[in-house]
């Protein structure tokens, strides 16, 4: 049995970890607004720019055999996945969720003879994933300077992947992230974004069908610098996404452990009474029985 | 037949501006276009100028540095990168720009080096 100093050392201990996760959990929920926020007041863009590429799209075919982000071009052996973690832990099971989905997407790739290429961005999927999978790990972004992620960030991204799209280093491309659904909810989503990926929406379609546009410049131009920009755009919600979800995650996370701690703050309190009454009930009977043999 | 519609100018990071509006002049890849209600449908990329809301004799202008736009059904869509008020356009500004591009054009390959150097040129009207 321990000691009744032992105890108060121990409760003692639980009460200043309870104190941190409290204070992270305060930390996080104000963070969780500001990044929600901006994952919502980007969603309107990204939605914007899928109209306008499902109308486009939906009349165009591709002339040439040439490689765009649209269609890709038929081949199918290296895939690229691009995987969105925090740069901190303490948040659950915020990055091991996605990174499993990921996992056994390489799993399933590979047992059909494909070759896979990682992109880590946050240092926590690397860690988890470079145990199993260091040898396909291509890159990995730093986002630890960044405090919340900007459209510039999202670029600098985009931009080394698309020039490794056209350097023939990947032909089919895929994001894996949280997306956020509510503080106590996020959903790990896989999205393929080469080749786009379009949501066959019945209403959509017929609306599209009958619409013809002018394009100036032609099609073909206003193609080529819409899908980077897509391209980006997609980069950029998932790194708002993820960024909402992780806060969100760190939230639930930090709330039942400060739950957990209270609980166990209040069991050894428990013990401690108990032990200390033991003590004098103990002392008060040694007393007794030594006066009784006088 | 209405004389206004709806317009709606997103960024990457919010709407930026949505409403009514009589008439919006944009600065096309080929060309300024005005577009008035009723235009017909017309997907087109922008360079980088200025854009101009009219409703009921008031004007707004704004800075686009890239984007794209989309009118269909009375509805105009305008996906722009780097949305500024017209106040914050000041050579300095431009200037900048400017810079940003030209060093991105020493790396940069033939298709595209036309591409950045047409966007310095349209940078380099704005300069006053």
């Amino acid at each position: 049995m321990p000691s009744l100093d032992d105890l108060k050392k121990r409760i003692g201990s639980v009460k200043s970890t309870q104190k941190i996760t409290k204070a992270m959990k305060m930390v996080a929920a104000a963070k969780l607004r500001r990044a929600q926020e901006s994952a919502e007041s980007s969603r309107p863009y990204s939605e914007t720019m899928e109209d306008l590429i499902s109308s486009i799209s939906s009349g165009y075919s591709p002339t040439s055999n040439e490689r765009n982000l649209l269609t890709g071009d038929n081949k199918d052996s290296i895939h690229m996945l691009i995987l969105f973690t925090s740069e901190r832990g303490l948040c659950g099971g915020f990055n091991s969720i996605v990174t499993k989905s990921l996992r056994d997407k390489v799993a399933s790739l590979e047992e059909s003879g494909k070759q896979v290429k990682i992109i880590c961005v946050g240092k926590k999927g690397y860690d988890i994933i470079k145990r199993q999978h260091e040898e396909k790990i291509v890159e990995v972004v730093d986002m630890r300077s960044v405090k919340s992620a900007s459209y510039r960030d999202a670029k600098n991204i985009a931009d080394k992947i698309i020039k490794m799209y056209f350097d023939e280093e990947f032909d089919k491309c895929s994001i894996f992230y949280n997306k956020f659904k509510s503080v106590i909810s996020q959903i790990p989503t896989e999205q393929q974004i080469v080749p786009i990926d379009i949501p066959e929406n019945e209403s959509d379609t017929t609306k599209n069908d009958n619409t013809f546009f002018e394009f100036e410049p032609g099609e073909s131009e206003i193609l080529d610098e819409l899908l980077p920009l897509n391209f980006t755009i997609q980069i950029f919600k998932a790194l708002l996404e993820s960024a909402a979800s992780e806060q969100g995650a760190r939230m639930s996370a930090m709330d039942n452990a400060s739950r957990n701690a209270s609980d166990m703050i209040d069991n050894l309190t428990l013990f401690y009474n108990r032990s200390r009454q033991a003590v004098i009930t103990k002392e008060l009977i040694e007393i007794i029985s030594g006066a009784e043999a006088v | 037949m209405s004389d206004q519609f709806n317009y709606k100018l997103v960024t990457p990071e919010k709407i930026y501006l949505e409403g009514d509006a009589q008439m919006v002049v944009l600065p096309g890849a080929e060309g300024d276009l005005g577009v008035l209600p009723n235009h017909s449908n017309i997907i087109t990329s922008l360079r980088p100028g200025i854009i101009k809301v009219t409703n009921s004799d008031q004007t707004q202008s704004l800075f686009v540095e890239e984007g794209f736009i989309k009118f269909s059904n009375n509805e105009l869509l305008v996906i722009a990168v780097g949305l500024d008020e017209e106040d914050a356009l000041n050579n300095d500004f431009i200037n900048d720009k400017i810079e940003n591009y030209s060093s991105a054009l020493d790396a940069a390959d033939e298709a595209q080096k036309m591409k950045i150097q047409k966007k310095i040129d349209s940078l380099k009207l704005l300069l006053n």
